[in-house]
């Protein structure tokens, strides 16, 4: 069903007044703040302290409610579902705490980069050229951004000129280099997938010949002859490749498809369930 | 879809019935067949063949951050770390999403520590490299030259990178499994792959890889729900054959108005107040 309006969520109305409204007065603003930070590092002690067996079935509890709470999100609807307004507020926290692990990945690249650095490990001037481009973007983006915005200014000032060059004179050529190189690697991978050694690499390679001739105004003018009318029209090299990728192409990619969901879907079931093995779910297979 | 219709409601609730069915059967010792996957039994080989030039394995697990299929790729993870492990060989895991590192840490040190080659773990094989899409490629692409590896792995879901990445693990003499569920990648790897595993085979991976009930129960839980998304379709074909766009099961299976919103209607009419 269509939401008219906000979709409800129980007692939304009084947290938002009472626990997310901001605080207006100073004093009680930091020691919400403090509060807060004590909290955190409280809980984060706590769980430190938890052996490997109460955190495992920490997580099977947090991991089966969340389930829930989005089942119920999803299947009930309007006016007896009662948590649908949390779904957006949540999807903000779980968007900010994935921003903090940012810090995780700059941890593990200054570790492994600055440990070959430090050793001169074969392939140190990478490593030289990574905290290079680190610090370079991070000094001056952050100093950019704290200069003030001139309109009509005709020169600029260092450190927008250099983040501009770093940017736009280097991450993005770089970025659109390795994705150029994708021409190269498709006729390489083409010539390996078309050698024809089995009926089927045969088949294929038949197939692939139609639909590239059918995409181009050279192959299209080779069926001209036929009338876009006549009864014989579906023998003209476009509705050719046309059949090709709408019908046996596009039924192949939904069968994957319709395999992928189903296979998806049983191993959500057994990871809301507790039920999945491995090593991280506590359960070896 | 903000909230589930008719089909949801319908075929969602119908195939976990199923799935949970089949694991308790499975459970209760009921043998059930499961055919095998070229890619999944190569594994072991390809690890094999890795070991024997005595170079290191890559496991990429692809663009995307903790989700379904992520955490597939790390449960393999653990299984391949487990085979190196034997040998003392590396596993070089690059991300693209940092909250993986902890996860994949955790995975490949007691995956070593379980073959008694804790030392032969080194943290720093799991590896962020870029948030960035070809950035991350080129990282990639870069370690595999410069660490020579000797099996590349490509579990999870990829992009446009994903030619780029094969195409040098071919360059460097690498031998290569790739498994994704994302269709538009299928082509690419298996031109470029020894081994392919597409679609609903990434997700019986591990199921193939142990006989632990639970996860072959699961699969062929999984048929069942399949047999069902046929039946429907043949029904299907046929109503669309037979009435048009506007047929009776098209019409009841998107419509908005599911059956808990009408039991919720049944009840405002009965006591004068919903469920709420």
């Amino acid at each position: 069903m269509e939401s008219q309006g906000p979709p409800p969520g129980l007692w939304q109305e009084w947290f938002a007044a009472h626990v997310f409204a901001p605080i207006e007065r100073r004093p009680f603003f930091w020691l919400a703040l403090l509060l807060t930070v004590v909290v955190y590092f409280g809980l984060l002690a706590g769980l430190q302290q938890l052996g490997s067996a109460a955190r495992r079935r920490l997580t099977v509890v947090c991991t089966f409610i969340a389930g829930l709470f989005y089942l119920f999100a999803f299947f009930i609807p309007e006016p007896i579902n009662l948590v649908k307004g949390y779904e957006q507020p949540l999807g903000s926290f779980l968007l900010a705490v994935g921003g903090f692990t940012i810090g995780l990945g700059v941890i593990n690249l200054v570790t492994v980069h600055g440990k070959v650095l430090l050793r001169a490990q074969a392939g140190w001037h990478n490593s030289l050229a990574f905290f290079a481009g680190f610090l370079g973007m991070a000094v001056f983006g952050i100093w950019s951004m704290y200069l003030p915005q001139e309109d009509g200014a005709t020169s600029l000032p260092l450190a927008q000129a250099a983040y501009r060059f770093l940017f736009e004179g280097l991450l993005t050529p770089l970025q659109a280099t390795t994705f150029a190189l994708l021409g190269f690697f498709i006729v390489s991978a083409a010539y390996r997938a078309f050698r024809i050694r089995t009926v089927e690499a045969g088949l294929m390679t038949v197939v692939a010949f139609l639909v590239m001739l059918g995409q181009v105004p050279l192959g299209q003018m080779l069926t001209n002859g036929i009338e876009p009318t006549s009864f014989l029209a579906g023998l003209r090299l476009e509705n050719i490749t046309n059949w090709l990728l709408t019908s046996p192409n596009a039924a192949a990619t939904r069968g994957i498809l319709f395999g992928a969901a189903t296979g998806g879907f049983a191993l959500s079931l057994r990871v809301w369930l507790s039920l999945e093995r491995g090593s991280y779910f506590g359960k070896e297979f | 879809m903000d909230y589930a219709n008719n089909a949801a409601w319908l075929i969602m609730p119908l195939m976990a019935i199923a799935i949970l069915i089949s694991i308790w059967r499975a459970e209760r010792g009921h043998t059930l067949f499961i055919r095998r996957v070229p890619g999944v039994d190569a594994i072991g080989e390809i690890v094999g063949r890795a070991v024997e030039l005595g170079r290191p394995i890559l496991f990429s697990v692809g663009l995307g951050g903790i989700d379904i299929t992520t955490l597939q790729a790390i449960t393999v993870i653990g299984h391949v770390a487990k085979l190196a492990a034997q040998f003392r060989t590396r596993v070089i895991v690059p991300v693209v999403d940092a909250m993986a590192i902890p996860v994949i840490e955790e995975v490949e040190r007691e995956a070593y520590a379980s073959q008694n080659a804790g030392e032969a773990f080194d943290p720093d094989d799991i590896r962020f490299l870029s948030g960035e899409q070809f950035a991350y490629a080129a990282g990639v692409v870069g370690i595999m030259h410069r660490e020579r590896v000797g099996a590349n792995f490509f579990f999870g879901n990829f992009a446009a990178e994903s030619l780029v990445m094969a195409e040098n693990g071919q360059v460097v003499g690498a031998a290569q499994i790739a498994a994704t569920p994302d269709s538009n990648q299928i082509p690419f790897f298996l031109a470029t792959c020894d081994y392919t595993i597409i679609g609903e085979e990434y997700y019986a991976t591990t199921a193939l890889l142990s006989e632990d009930p639970v996860l072959r129960g699961s699969l062929v839980g999984q048929d069942f729900g399949k047999l069902l998304l046929l039946i429907l379709i043949v029904l299907g074909v046929a109503q669309m054959a037979a009435w048009g766009p506007e047929n009776p099961l098209s019409t009841f299976m998107t419509s908005p108005d599911n059956f808990v919103e009408k039991l919720n209607a049944v009840l405002l009419h009965l006591f004068g107040r919903g469920g709420a």
